[in-house]
């Protein structure tokens, strides 16, 4: 019954993938739900464009989108070439299934319909020429973000410094390693509570994890504050020093096959 | 007889007293084919085609760029206003997939949906409501 579909029209649309391939793909992850991802996004995302850069930003998060109640619920259009045109809010380009499901429907796809949203929203969209397109990613590995993962030049791993979120850093970074995608560093969200009155610090969590060991440096820090919770964004993102850890991304090497391996390997091509 | 064909024979009747209101469908789906597969409570499809500003049965042989997929309740869910399209998509009532991929196509859900508002907003404004 379904129409039978040259393989030339099932790969990507050639002038989409080269578009696509010419912006900086960056996808912000997180190992846990609640941890401010949606709102480092869009801040890395409004830095960057008050710097001048043309940015984009797509919420792969397509049965929680967050995007629309921090940049706005605007209605999308259809272009004429069936493709969405992005809402545009403080300069970055936006789109979101947030902005087609109705406030409070619940989202309740088949995880091929959800990597198959996630891809349209990412190649369906009429993004023009993009410096950077900044990924809004759900939390943990969702049918999404093994859909997309793959296609990202670099990834920002967003945590808070608690002892359950540092196994899940753990395992976001092994993920990098698997899909060889270069890691950014981490961005470490409610670091601390600032006292109002006095400006004291005071760290919520016991225990304040460095991930240099993972190899991972920290680009920045944020304190839990009703100014961000308000504004739902961080005004002040260190653009400068997110700009610099893009030049010198880490991208960790594969676990060296043992000499046990490369035996066998050798044993078999003789073999053959 | 299968209580959807009943159904579907029913509403296929009267589809030209409401002919002037679907226009809009009606263009939208000009030139294309598109299959609606209605499930019926006892389990029977039936497969309908869209085409050339009609609705009428789909002989099988079809090659349609999108399969529209729902159950006979939410297809009286919507026709009576009970349930917003752009509801019964998102949760998946009602899935409109493109015939190449086998998925949902975004951008034919967020096209059909505006269509069904603006549809609505023009069936509410002449019929009472209940």
């Amino acid at each position: 019954m379904a129409h039978e579909t040259p393989l030339y029209k099932k790969i990507l649309n050639p002038n989409t993938f080269i578009k696509l391939m010419l912006m900086k793909r960056i996808g912000i992850v997180s190992g846990k739900g609640g941890v401010g991802k949606s709102t480092i996004a869009a801040s890395i995302a409004l830095a960057l464009a008050s710097k001048g850069f043309q940015v984009g930003l797509v919420d792969v998060d397509v049965t929680c989108p967050n995007v629309p109640d921090i940049l706005g619920k605007s209605e999308l259009e259809i272009t004429m070439d069936d493709r969405f045109a992005p809402s545009i809010a403080r300069g970055v380009k936006y789109v979101s299934i947030g902005q087609i499901a109705r406030e409070g429907n619940p989202i309740l796809w088949d995880p091929k319909d959800l990597r198959s949203a996630a891809k349209q929203l990412l190649e369906r969209t009429e993004w023009g020429s993009l410096d950077y397109l900044v990924c809004d990613f759900p939390p943990g590995f969702e049918a999404e973000t093994l859909e997309l993962l793959p296609l990202m030049d670099c990834i920002l791993i967003v945590t808070t410094p608690s002892a359950l979120s540092r196994s899940k850093v753990e395992r976001m970074v092994e993920a990098a390693r698997e899909f060889q995608i270069p890691v950014l560093g981490v961005v470490k969200n409610m670091s601390y509570f600032e006292c109002p009155s006095c400006g004291s610090r005071h760290r919520i969590f016991a225990e304040d994890h460095s991930f240099e060991e993972l190899g991972i440096p920290t680009i920045a820090e944020f304190p839990l504050n009703s100014k961000i919770a308000n504004e739902k964004c961080i005004n002040d993102f260190p653009v400068e020093a997110f700009l610099e850890a893009l030049k010198h991304p880490v991208l960790l090497k594969k676990r060296p096959k043992s000499l046990r391996r490369k035996l066998l390997e050798l044993i078999f091509k003789v073999k053959r | 007889m299968p209580y959807v064909k009943t159904l579907i024979d029913r509403l296929l009747s009267i589809q030209e007293r409401f002919y002037p209101e679907a226009k809009e469908y009606l263009n939208m789906g000009e030139g294309k084919v598109s299959l609606l597969r209605v499930v019926g409570i006892d389990g029977e499809t039936v497969l309908l085609k869209c085409q050339g500003g009609r609705i009428q049965y789909a002989q099988g042989n079809e090659t349609p760029l999108h399969i529209f997929r729902c159950t006979s309740d939410t297809f009286l869910d919507i026709l009576s206003g009970d349930e917003d399209l752009r509801e019964a998509i998102t949760k998946g009532h009602f899935l409109i997939e493109s015939a190449s991929t086998g998925t949902i196509d975004l951008v034919e859900m967020e096209r059909w949906s505006k269509a069904f508002e603006r549809l609505r907003g023009l069936v509410t404004k002449y019929v009472a409501p209940k």
